[in-house]
């Protein structure tokens, strides 16, 4: 029988006339139709911007979204080296500033970098490669120490801590009660800065005056983050150190259990202040037993305090009585105080109405604000940072001083010569953003972020709270903080998410470690740029 | 083996015989119990091939053209709307040079909504360069499938093979099952030359100047020339292996016949049947029944119709502002000879108007009165 052949109709030479090309089109390089190519560059976040310390926060979530927890870590304390106290005691500027704010809430940074930071807590920091014949003696070892000490101390230089108290640490210890930041966390995280071997701690070994003149001489610079050590009074009150007493010492003694927790049991406490200190004074005391009232010469709005200590203290049962002052105390069996009405604040001043209260406390305590012990010398080998040279700020703001003086004393050391690793991190030192650009809302291609709600904190019931020490603030789960992480739109800095490679109908883009173009073949058409979520991905004239 | 069986039953017993590998398709209305049938045969496992579940007939098309491109023996089916939403990838099919089958249960198309028989939807699709046979039977569609896939992957050029829905594929019929032993015998496996391969790179469709254009479309026409010998081989092929007798076009009582009617798809039937009554009235009535519209077999039909008298089209599409379709190819097919039958442009029924064996009659009865000069429209 006979068969048929494929293709019998079409004689064989007909088959080059088949709509197919055997040759490459390779030849056609398709590039030069282009008049823009796309550019992947790496742009600045602005939770990056509002970190005092710039952390890079996109690129740690990154990390965490790769399953790698340790080189988020590193990335983390390679800005930061206190993430485990600052996810829990920074106010969070960062927050503030994601552009994820105004679409469906904030991503919360701060829960993720706590749980970074606990992660890391059990990962010794890397020793320097080399050590320097250099010697930097820093005085305090609050963040602002810590921080210059870490950053000084992994590029090698040899320095000494001198701490007055018998323990490292500073406010961290004792500033901040426990049920804000767990005394253990604390410890465990100023205990990892000063394994480095080229730090020395030398404690209980205040420095006065003729001493920092001595150090001066010894040492090659001198970093000065003492804090601020001397108490600032109202005129008409002083403590005496039995019923009066200042807030900042009364706390300090209660965040190292100097005192009996029975002290303070079923007494009647007023506060004077707004901030943190009156705030942290009045809950610790609260959670010893006594009933506290804050006396503030100004609106609760208007007090300094985080704003979250003062919902979670009204929350726990502290009174908190605004345009307020003592006009008059009384020291019989008990206080007897004169309480008058603020009309305003006149130069730093208030003036009171008429109306007068009279009331009845075991104690008052003055937290009323710290200032400088003494003023230190000009010196061009001597440094200065944290609360001593700025005021009281916050945590991060004390790293973040302490990290910028490291590199300031860095510079100077090396005779002027900025080092290569200034160069490398020139705006860790001076937060010069003019050459980056930082990635606003509008960059952001929403369409890849369904709105998602924010992942909320998870407290300890206010009337549990009152009664214990125990953190407030509880730890999310590792999913937890995988969902929120995925929330990050990763402002400006590219997490290979291949939505370029996805759409690129001309097979030029490929994402390994990096975003790639080959140029040879893009026509310009712009869609990576346009669909990339995150705003790296730029559109550049083509020359 | 005898069975009873569905129009569409049988026309997926033919596609299963035939072995594809890729079936995408979207269901409508006759069309869906073929594709219903087919993907059971795959989840059962009775037939080895892919199903491709799409979201509308241009991508069923789309997802054929592919799988064909990559090589392999691909086939689908639909209907009207279905097939005019398929047009642009139809045209591309064909230039591509892809041998894909294509079954279309003929149905009006829309506006109004009309669920019923007439060919406009693949009429529509005459000039793109698909096969074209229009069936009688189920038997014939059946067969029709194997003789497609041959014709279409010697000729590399697809084929639509169409049958009426619902007078079709929704009646049964007593069917003659090939066996897979004999489909095997007469549809070999399916080995391109060329073909979409990683490992061989070629590209597909890229842009073709003018002169290099024409001369592809030139090809196109010349394989279809060309085919004649194909055909005539498939179904000389086929009656060897099946013993069933196919051929272009098939003449019914022609001999001496003076009215015949020339008819395509299942309406064919009724028409021998009227044929058979006329003849038995004493008029010298006959039938030419066109299977293949494209290649439209003119030389078959001229040798056939040689010496009638006059011929009736019996058309169930019209090219609005011209003709019928089967009146147009006829005339055309005429018009250089110096002998010619009268042709009357019949538009027997659209959307389904019902015909009945009287109706033919009838009009066998009444040639002489039949206008010559314009589309002749039944009156009730």
């Amino acid at each position: 029988m006979e068969t048929v052949d494929y293709q019998s109709v079409i004689p064989v030479h007909d088959i080059n006339r088949m709509p197919i090309s055997v040759t490459t089109t390779a030849v056609n390089l398709t590039g030069s139709w282009r008049f823009a190519r796309p550019q992947a560059t790496e742009k600045i976040s602005p939770c990056s911007v509002g970190c005092p310390a710039s952390t890079n926060i996109p690129r740690y979530i990154f990390h965490i979204l790769n399953g790698d927890l340790e080189t988020a870590a590193h990335t983390l304390r390679g800005e930061n080296p206190l993430p485990a106290i600052c996810g829990r005691v920074c106010p969070h500027f960062c927050e503030s500033h994601c552009n994820r704010a105004e679409y469906d809430g904030s991503v919360q940074i701060h829960q993720i970098e706590r749980f970074v930071g606990d992660y890391a807590l059990n990962i010794p920091f890397e020793k320097p490669e080399r050590l320097l014949n250099k010697r930097v003696a820093i005085v305090g070892s609050g963040p602002a120490g810590l921080s210059c000490a870490y950053f000084l101390a992994r590029e090698g230089y040899n320095v000494t801590i001198f701490e007055k108290e018998p323990f490292a640490g500073g406010l961290l210890l004792l500033g901040i009660p426990s049920f804000r930041l767990p005394r253990d966390i604390a410890k465990r995280e100023i205990d990892n800065i000063l394994a480095f071997d080229n730090i020395e701690l030398k404690t209980s070994h205040p420095i006065d005056l003729q001493q920092l003149e001595m150090l001066l001489k010894d040492y090659d610079a001198v970093f000065f983050a003492a804090g601020l050590q001397a108490e600032r009074v109202p005129d008409n009150i002083s403590p005496d150190n039995e019923r009066i007493l200042s807030g900042y010492e009364l706390l300090k003694r209660l965040n190292v259990n100097e005192t009996q927790p029975d002290t303070y049991k079923g007494e009647r406490i007023a506060v004077i202040g707004g901030g943190n200190v009156a705030f942290d004074v009045a809950r610790t005391l609260l959670r010893l037993g006594s009933e506290v009232d804050i006396i503030y010469r100004r609106t609760l709005p208007e007090a300094p305090s985080f704003e979250d200590e003062k919902h979670e203290g009204i929350e726990e049962g502290i009174t908190f009585k605004e345009r307020r002052i003592i006009t008059g105390v009384e020291k019989t069996s008990r206080l007897k105080v004169e309480i008058s009405e603020v009309l305003r604040i006149e130069n730093g001043r208030a003036i009171t109405t008429n109306r007068r209260w009279y009331d009845e406390y075991d104690k008052i305590v003055l937290a009323t604000g710290q200032r400088r012990a003494f003023e230190i010398p000009q010196a061009e080998n001597l440094f200065s940072g944290g609360d001593y040279a700025y005021g009281a700020k916050t945590v991060v703001e004390a790293i973040a001083s302490g990290k910028q003086s490291a590199y300031r004393i860095m510079a100077f050391l090396e005779n002027g010569v900025e080092p290569e690793i200034l160069q490398e991190n020139f705006f860790r030192i001076q937060k010069d953003y003019d050459r980056y650009e930082i990635v606003g809302f509008d960059k952001i291609n929403t369409f890849y972020f369904p709105k998602q709600q924010p992942l909320e904190q998870e407290k300890l019931p206010a009337n549990t709270r009152k009664s214990s020490f125990d953190e407030i603030n509880r730890k999310a789960s590792l999913e937890q903080i995988l969902d929120e992480a995925r929330r990050c739109f990763s402002c400006g800095v590219c997490n290979l998410c291949k939505t370029c490679w996805f759409v690129c109908p001309d097979i030029c883009v490929s994402v390994a470690d990096n975003v790639r173009f080959d140029y040879d073949y893009c026509k310009g058409c712009a869609l990576c740029s346009a669909e990339c979520p995150r705003g790296v991905i730029e559109m550049v004239e083509d020359k | 083996m005898k069975e009873m069986l569905l129009g569409s039953e049988a026309i997926a017993m033919g596609v299963k015989l035939a072995r594809p590998k890729v079936i995408p398709a979207y269901p409508i209305t006759p069309q869906t119990h073929i594709i219903e049938v087919l993907s059971e045969m795959i989840d059962s496992g009775e037939l080895d091939a892919t199903f491709i579940r799409v979201e509308s007939e241009l991508s069923a098309a789309a997802a054929a053209l592919g799988a064909s491109s990559a090589g392999v023996r691909t086939f689908t089916a639909t209907s009207s709307h279905g097939l005019a939403l398929m047009h642009e990838i139809l045209h591309w099919i064909v230039g591509a040079r892809l041998p894909i089958v294509l079954v279309n249960a003929n149905r009006a198309i829309g506006s109004p909504w009309n669920i019923w028989t007439d060919q406009s939807d693949s009429m529509a699709q005459r000039d793109l360069g698909w096969f074209q046979v229009y069936c009688e039977t189920s038997q014939e569609a059946l067969d029709t499938i194997l003789q497609a896939f041959l014709v279409a992957e010697a000729s590399l050029l697809p084929f639509m093979v169409m049958i009426d829905g619902f007078i079709l594929s929704h009646t049964l019929e007593e069917l003659d099952i090939p066996s897979q032993e004999d489909a095997d015998k007469f549809l070999p496996e399916y080995k391109p030359q060329y073909f979409l391969d990683v490992k061989n790179p070629m590209s597909f469709g890229n842009p073709a100047r003018g002169d290099i254009f024409y001369l592809l479309r030139k090809d196109i026409q010349e394989t279809f020339e060309k085919s004649r010998a194909l055909i005539e081989h498939t179904h000389k092929r086929f009656k060897e292996i099946f013993g069933r007798s196919y051929g272009f076009t098939e003449g019914y009582r022609l001999d001496d016949a003076q009215v015949v009617f020339a008819v395509s798809g299942a309406l064919t039937g009724t028409v021998r049947v009227a044929v058979d009554r006329l003849r038995k009235e004493g008029i010298r009535a006959g039938l030419l029944k066109i299977r293949y519209f494209r290649p439209f077999p003119d030389w078959e039909i001229k040798q056939k119709l040689s010496g009638v008298e006059k011929v009736v089209a019996l058309s169930r599409s019209v090219s609005y502002g011209s003709a019928g379709h089967i009146a147009q190819e006829l005339k055309a097919a005429f018009y250089n000879e110096k002998e010619r039958p009268r042709i009357y442009d019949y538009i027997i029924s659209l959307g389904g108007k019902e015909v009945f064996v009287d109706d033919i009659i009838s009009i066998a009865k009444r040639t002489n009165e039949l206008p010559e000069d314009k589309i002749i429209w039944r009156e009730e």
